[in-house]
């Protein structure tokens, strides 16, 4: 049973977040303030925390630091009103793990929270694989069965990107601020493009799908099984 | 130069008065002795002229008899000088085997047909008229010049002031509505005419400020509720499953509302990077590896349009700056330069400029925009009407200018011909250097 700790003191937004998360299947904690969260934090074996940057009592950020301290490692993402670049540089100094700016949809915090729970694979590997597919990062080649694959820099990045996250969805948003560093809002499809282009390089005719698109939602990279 | 001129008028005046004066005691003199030895006795004439001379030796008039034929009788004045008319009135004349004198004569025949000449030399008189024109070259002259010179001085120092003034009139003209005249209290009337303004601007930055906050807050206000509409309705989704008709219709609201939601949501960006106004992000980083990042980013998309994106490589030009901020800006310009280039167009994100004041030019070949529409673009939802059509809410631009003005960078809008060119001048202070240039302004108040 995955836990999470959800620290946030707007009674609506705290009300949501637990019932979506309650929906994935989640357990879910609840704390209104700061100095309750930190209790609670401390005291509970937690999977992940989900924190407003706001807090009355004591500041997200200064939650988190205290946690850090007391190497409380636990995953968390922090929920803020603030979106300058120097707020978001702020929060992951302080020790998040992700930093999502209000107003997000719901989809997209679970979907950041499912790949904080699943913590990046490959780390500091040079060869990832998935299925059949294998990316070597030295010499940035990308093949598929033995074919290789022609791929553009940002294809090999997005591909990369998903391998890390096998089986994981992964959001639009997620990919502009991690692979292209766009943390604004983009009217264009481009993503789509780019995981359109890469789809058709990388599920070649009579091959099974590995890459998917989920509408609404995002796009996820699987082993076909 | 009016002093100067005013210092020569009375010069004028002086010296014609002066030698007026002086002329004119001279000739009364001499008119008063021609009538004076003229009424006496005939007889008596020549002893009082000799008379004259031996006991008034400090008279300064000069006389002398002549009879009818000019033949001297007596006095100092040896003959009857050239060009004297014997009228009795005062004539200037040269002395008699003396060109070097000047006299001034007159002379009358008498009853019994002598000759009576007075005279009294001038020479005192030039004199001080030459001493007045000497002291006028030595005393005035220099008075003159000395105020020439402190009027360019003034007038230097005043147009240095206006200039200053213009500079921060134009800076206020492109937005910059906290920037302040030059002036202090109790100063000459320009400083009292910059306080006044500055008043003004004081009163309007409120007004200004406050109007902002009205959107501003508006999109805040708006900006929660609909977030909760698009949670219910992403739940409601959820619950009619997929396929289903309800389903659907809800994932079209959601649509709405996330078109909504992007527009408040830039709207708030805007506002967010206007009150950021701080430098703490800034750093030096590589303007060319941002733009090749950049056409690596859009080349699929312009692919699909087959619009044909050029980027040519540029290395070793640094900026310093906030690099996410600016690669929000070059990606606005990007994204609508491929946006409104028709199929099989070109787009061209070029970088220009000398290393030290490099200029990211972005173009098309879409329609363009019209002169008159240029300055205006830059302001929030503003859509030249060959966009209308185009998705997008129109406050891409604004938030580039926002951008822009965050760095003290300037941004041109021009023509391609045909198509639309836009400049990033990528050095502070390039706004008010493009302003003083006189090209395209930014003109984003809002």
């Amino acid at each position: 049973m995955t836990t999470i700790l959800v620290i946030e003191d707007d009674a609506e937004t705290a009300a949501e977040i637990g019932a979506e998360l309650a929906r994935l299947g989640f357990t879910v904690g609840c704390a209104a303030d700061g100095p309750d969260g930190l209790v609670q934090a401390v005291a509970g074996q937690w999977d992940a925390i989900v924190l407003d940057r706001m807090l009355p009592g004591l500041d997200g950020l200064d939650l988190l630091r205290e946690l850090r301290c007391r190497d409380i490692n636990t995953p968390a993402l922090v929920l803020s009103g603030l979106g300058q670049v120097s707020d978001r540089i702020t929060g992951l100094r302080a020790g998040a793990d992700d930093y999502l700016v209000k107003p997000f949809a719901l989809g997209e915090l679970s979907a950041r929270l499912e790949v904080l729970l699943r913590r990046p694979s490959g780390g500091t590997r040079t060869r990832l694989h998935v299925g059949s597919i294998e990316l070597d990062l030295i010499v940035r080649r990308a093949t598929r069965g033995g074919r290789t694959l022609d791929l553009l820099t940002r294809e090999f990045q997005l591909l990369e990107y998903l391998m890390r996250r096998e089986g994981v969805v992964v959001t639009r948003k997620m990919l502009l601020e991690d692979v292209f560093g766009y943390h604004f809002e983009m009217r264009t499809n481009l993503i789509d493009v780019h995981l359109g282009r890469l789809r058709r390089k990388l599920d070649g005719p009579g091959e099974q799908p590995m890459l998917t698109t989920l509408r609404g939602e995002g796009f996820v990279l699987n082993a076909p099984r | 130069m009016l002093l100067g001129c005013s210092l020569l008028a009375m010069f004028g005046l002086m010296f014609w008065r002066s030698s007026y004066l002086l002329f004119d005691t001279l000739d009364r003199s001499v008119l008063e002795q021609v009538e004076l030895l003229g009424a006496r006795p005939p007889d008596m004439l020549a002893f009082m002229i000799t008379s004259r001379m031996n006991h008034q030796p400090a008279v300064v008039t000069e006389v002398g008899l002549f009879g009818p034929d000019g033949a001297p009788i007596v006095g100092d004045v040896t003959a009857v000088p050239d060009g004297l008319v014997l009228t009795g009135t005062v004539q200037p004349v040269l002395a008699p085997g003396d060109a070097s004198t000047h006299w001034h004569a007159a002379g009358r025949r008498l009853a019994d047909g002598r000759i009576l000449v007075v005279a009294r030399a001038a020479d005192e008189i030039l004199e001080v008229r030459a001493d007045l024109i000497r002291g006028a070259a030595v005393g005035i002259l220099p008075a003159i010049l000395l105020s020439l010179a402190g009027g360019a001085l003034v007038g230097i120092a005043t147009e240095q002031r206006l200039r200053r003034i213009n500079g921060v009139a134009e800076r206020i003209i492109s937005g910059r509505l906290d920037e302040r005249l030059p002036g202090r209290e109790g100063g000459d009337e320009l400083d009292r005419l910059c306080m006044i303004v500055n008043r003004v601007l004081e009163r309007f930055e409120n007004v200004v400020a406050a109007l902002q906050g009205v959107g501003d807050n508006i999109a805040h206000d708006l900006r929660t509720p609909l977030t909760s509409v698009r949670a219910r309705l992403e739940r409601t989704r959820r619950m009619a499953g997929p396929g289903s008709e309800i389903g659907h219709a809800v994932g079209q609201s959601i649509t709405g509302i996330d078109r909504a939601l992007a527009i408040v949501n830039a709207l708030l960006r805007v506002a967010e990077i206007r009150h950021s106004r701080r430098e703490s992000a800034f750093a030096p980083f590589e303007l060319g590896v941002l733009l090749s990042e950049t056409a690596e980013s859009f080349r699929p998309v312009a692919d699909e349009k087959e619009i044909e994106l050029r980027c040519p490589p540029v290395c070793g030009v640094t900026v310093t700056g906030d690099r996410e901020l600016l690669v929000e800006a070059i990606v606005n310009l990007v994204d609508n330069a491929v946006k409104f280039t028709p199929q099989g167009g070109a787009v061209g994100i070029y970088l220009e400029g000398t290393p030290d004041k490099p200029v990211v030019r972005v173009s098309d070949t879409g329609p363009g925009i019209p002169p008159g529409e240029r300055s205006a673009v830059f302001r929030r939802f503003l859509r030249t009407d060959a966009s209308r059509t185009t998705p997008g809410s129109g406050l891409g631009l604004s938030l580039v200018a926002e951008i822009a003005g965050l760095h003290s960078f300037g941004i041109e809008v021009g023509d391609e011909a045909p198509g639309c060119r836009f400049e990033l001048l990528c050095w502070p202070g390039s706004a008010s250097d493009t302003m003083n240039g006189s090209r395209a302004g930014n003109g984003a108040i809002s």
